[in-house]
């Protein structure tokens, strides 16, 4: 029993981090219709860039953290302009060239964090050290604070496209990019506002997950994948799709792994590829989206 | 046009591929001589460009993007390895048995994932690349795990002993060669016509006659084979294997060698692969940087030069000369009758019917145009005819046989051709290509046809000639034949929708749908398509359109029928339908 609660509960906080990375390939593909695979290297930055301020400079991490966000949100925006570089605003850029120019940015990015912190595995300082016990069951307080961000991030963004004028145009975007042009709606700023949301989302991913996981430069590609399966399997709502999706994902990995010795490790990748397949064709919308 | 005889072209073709054949001794003893260093990338290149000819096949014919080929490379890989590490197999069976693993997986993940469109496709085939290397990774006693597996041999091939590097470098490139010219062939023949034209519109392929799922599915099975063996080549020079070498990094490196070369041009790998094997042995204390390096290049690459360093390299076509006489229209007789039986044709969207029990008869060898108001339910009836968007209920009889349940290509093999509202050339074909697809008839792509494409036969080429010759004459009747090696994207509209018409039309089809056949067209190209038209239905072409202008309607028809609401309100001979109330009433509200 306590091993199963301990199961759900690294599940569950796994889920946050990647319900967040989610939430930020949701974020700009309903504003842009790009899924931007560049995005796995935003976690990773987010993660290297705080060991930085907080552990080589030795910044508080009150003060380190919103740095972070904040940079990240600007390698988001360096992002967007990259990718529409050429494109005129009533042309979107295409499927192809989208995918490819984000594939070659996580190449570069990976590049990148290989020269500034080299190959080793390093690990951030954890902005909330400590465990505690919960039913019989050791539970470190930075999973506690990874899953309350994923839930604040989503109840957060939830408000902020029902009830702000920005967010309503963003889903007014995602509907339909030309007749939001039409009604007054910057289609390429809010476009650049969602790439900038969306790379701080995964920076806040990144800082709260390198204390545990530790991180090493090739995990760009890693969570970039993490974050696609968690969408596609919440599917294309636009909060609680990929908040579900992330939990889900985070718990059936970890109860996967209680099959005993290899075959629980072998489980654990094979399944969610396999669903994954599945769902693409059975219920490409999403299991939990309703159908269109 | 002088016919050529088909030895010759054969000849002609393949001239660089045999002074290789003849330079390859002299060339290897010069391998001798070189570097151990040296003889190690050439034999990677080699082997990378395998893989990446078969990357080529998939995307830059058939515009596929697979995400997943480290997969397929790694079954290669393994295949061997785990063959012989568990059965003794010698490393030659071994890798027959995983190309036939690899190809029996891509025809049966194919015929899933290809269903799926664009971006699911990526991501669907991305998945099957994590999971192969997933389960390298991960299922130590068979594939050793993240230690690797080793001792692999390097047995004799036919009695040619392979021990030294020279022996191996010329094998390798001997298999890369024919590989190459494989490949070559097929993106010249008609079954990279088909490819391409499928990479441009799948719709419109499929209203032509070709068969999209099964060419695709067999594409992707061939591009797969070429993975396969790329990755059984990489064992046996290696002789050990490590998972690294086949995760996401590595479908990276493909990626890039692809597009640095160029895609859709086959050879545009070698360079590119070229270039990227060799400059890590050039750039030793820059090795660091060497990620970094490639994803920008990768970056300025797709961003400078999309279509890759080939492009460079492609040569102009001069300019045509001017035409002015028109030649005969080479229209044949059908093989099919076109009479045409369609009853009670129910189709709704939503809420909304838009065919509401339309029934209606059309007698070979007669024109009948449809007319109705906006939304009538005009362009769904042509749709549900050709097979684009089936009905829900009701029979379509065709050539005397029901066809509703038919695919649209399986209807256009019938005999069936169509134009569409808004023009669906194929753009990544020029205009005489276009027009070839019309009189190549469609293609089932079934993998004999893949066979016949790769290994051309001197009939099999003399008979494309055949092809581009018929094409020419069709558009040397209407004037057109400066315009035929132009991209479709250089004509103007009227000429766009001439080229389309005689696409449809030279396939000789007993019956031809054209959707606003003249819509958008100027006085004089009306004209000419009037002519066009009563030309085909001379040589027995029937003919069923769709048009707004009346006074072409009412020159043109034989009889007219009157779609309002998805119900019929008139059909007979133009002077009944002019004079009837309801059309009337229809048409002005009176």
């Amino acid at each position: 029993m306590e091993q199963f609660l301990q199961v759900v509960f690294t599940g569950l906080s796994q889920g946050g981090i990647y319900a967040l990375i989610a939430l930020g390939f949701s974020l700009v593909m309903m504003a842009t219709r790009i899924l931007n695979l560049a995005h796995g290297s935003c976690v990773l930055f987010g993660g290297f860039l705080f060991l930085t301020f907080a552990e080589t400079w030795g910044w508080h991490a009150a003060l380190a953290a919103p740095a972070v966000l904040v940079a990240i949100a600007l390698l988001g925006f360096a992002t967007e302009r990259l990718l529409n570089f050429r494109v005129r605003p009533w042309q979107p850029v295409s499927l192809d060239t989208a995918v490819l120019t984000t594939l070659a940015l996580l190449v570069l990015f990976e590049g990148v964090a290989f020269l500034a912190w080299g190959p080793d595995p390093r690990r951030a300082p954890a902005i909330h050290p400590g465990v505690f016990t919960l039913f019989g069951a050791v539970v470190m307080w930075q999973a506690v604070w990874m899953l309350a961000a994923a839930l604040a991030i989503a109840l957060g963004l939830h408000f902020f496209f029902r009830y702000s004028w920005s967010g309503r145009a963003m889903r007014a975007c995602a509907e339909n990019p030309a007749t939001a042009c039409l009604l007054g709606i910057n289609a390429r700023r809010i476009g650049a506002a969602a790439f900038m949301l969306s790379a701080a989302v995964g920076a806040l991913a990144g800082l709260l997950v390198s204390p545990v996981t530790w991180i090493d430069y090739q995990m760009g590609g890693f969570f970039m994948l993490k974050g696609v399966l968690a969408y596609l399997i919440g599917g294309e709502e636009e909060v609680a799709g990929p908040l579900a999706g992330g939990l889900l994902l985070g718990l059936l990995e970890n109860l996967l792994l209680l099959f005993p010795g290899m075959t629980g490790g072998l489980l654990k990748q094979v399944v969610p590829m396999a669903a994954l397949i599945a769902i693409l064709v059975f219920r490409p919308q999403g299991i939990f989206a309703a159908r269109r | 046009m002088t016919e050529q005889s088909g030895w010759a072209l054969l000849l002609r073709r393949n001239l660089a591929f045999f002074v290789v054949l003849v330079a390859l001794p002299p060339l290897s003893y010069l391998l001798l001589k070189t570097p151990w260093f040296y003889t190690d990338t050439l034999v990677t290149t080699a082997i990378f460009f395998i893989l990446v000819m078969g990357l080529d096949l998939l995307y830059g014919l058939a515009g596929q993007l697979s995400l997943g080929h480290q997969g397929f490379f790694a079954i290669g890989a393994y295949g061997v390895a785990i063959l012989f590490k568990h059965f003794g197999w010698s490393p030659w069976l071994g890798a027959l048995c995983a190309l036939a693993l690899n190809m029996v997986l891509a025809l049966g993940f194919g015929r899933i994932v290809l269903r799926l469109t664009g971006l699911y496709f990526m991501l669907g085939t991305l998945a099957l690349g994590i999971m192969v290397h997933a389960i390298i990774t991960v299922w130590s006693p068979v594939t050793g795990g993240d230690a690797g597996l080793g001792g692999v041999p390097r047995p004799a091939f036919f009695g040619i002993a392979l021990s030294s590097q020279t022996a191996f470098t010329v094998l390798v490139w001997i298999v890369a060669a024919v590989l190459f010219w494989f490949a070559l062939n097929l993106s010249r023949s008609r079954v990279g016509r088909a490819l391409r034209a499928i990479r441009s519109d799948e719709v419109s392929a499929a209203a032509n006659g070709i068969d999209v799922m099964r060419l695709k599915a067999n594409v992707f099975a061939l591009s797969a084979a070429y993975a396969s063996i790329a990755g059984s080549l990489f064992a046996v020079y290696f002789g050990a294997l490590h998972p690294e070498s086949f995760s996401l990094s590595a479908l990276l490196e493909m990626l890039l060698m692809l597009f640095l070369g160029g895609e859709g041009s086959i050879w545009g790998g070698l360079i590119g692969t070229f270039v990227l094997r060799l400059l890590p042995e050039v750039s030793g204390p820059l090795h660091g940087y060497k990620i970094l390096f490639s994803g920008l290049v990768f970056t300025l690459i797709l961003f400078l030069f999309p279509k890759g360093l080939a492009a460079l390299f492609r040569r102009k076509k001069p300019a045509p000369l001017l035409q002015t006489e028109a030649g005969a229209l080479p229209a044949a007789a059908p093989d099919a009758s076109g009479g045409l039986r369609v009853n009670d044709a129910v189709r709704s969207f939503g809420g909304l019917r838009a065919l509401d029990g339309v029934s209606f008869e059309l007698a070979s060898g007669r024109i009948k145009s449809l007319i109705g108001p906006n939304g009538a339910g005009k362009t769904t009836l042509l749709n549900a005819i050709s097979g684009v968007h089936p009905l829900e209920s009701g029979r379509v009889e065709f050539a005397g046989r029901p066809v509703e349940r038919l695919r649209s290509d399986e209807i256009a093999r019938l005999g069936l051709r169509r134009t569409f509202q808004n023009i669906r050339l194929f753009s990544e074909l020029n205009v005489v290509e276009n027009v070839m697809v019309g009189c190549d008839k469609g293609s089932e792509g079934s993998l004999m046809e893949f066979v016949r494409a790769a290994l051309p036969t001197p009939g099999a080429l003399s008979r494309e000639r055949r092809l581009e010759h018929e094409a020419r004459r069709w558009l040397h009747a209407v004037r057109l034949d400066a315009a035929a090696d132009q991209p479709v994207s250089a004509l103007a509209y009227g000429h766009r929708k001439l080229v389309e018409l005689l696409r449809a039309a030279s396939a000789g089809p007993a019956l031809l749908l054209l959707d606003e056949a003249a819509a958008g067209l100027n006085n004089a190209e009306k004209q000419d398509f009037k002519r066009l038209i009563r030309d085909l239905r001379e040589a027995g072409t029937t003919v069923l359109l769709v048009e707004h202008d009346m006074d072409f309607v009412m020159d043109i028809s034989d009889e007219v029928i009157v779609v309002n609401f998805g119900r019929k309100i008139a059909d007979g001979s133009p002077e009944a339908v002019r004079g009837n109330p309801q059309v009337l009433e229809a048409y002005l509200g009176v």
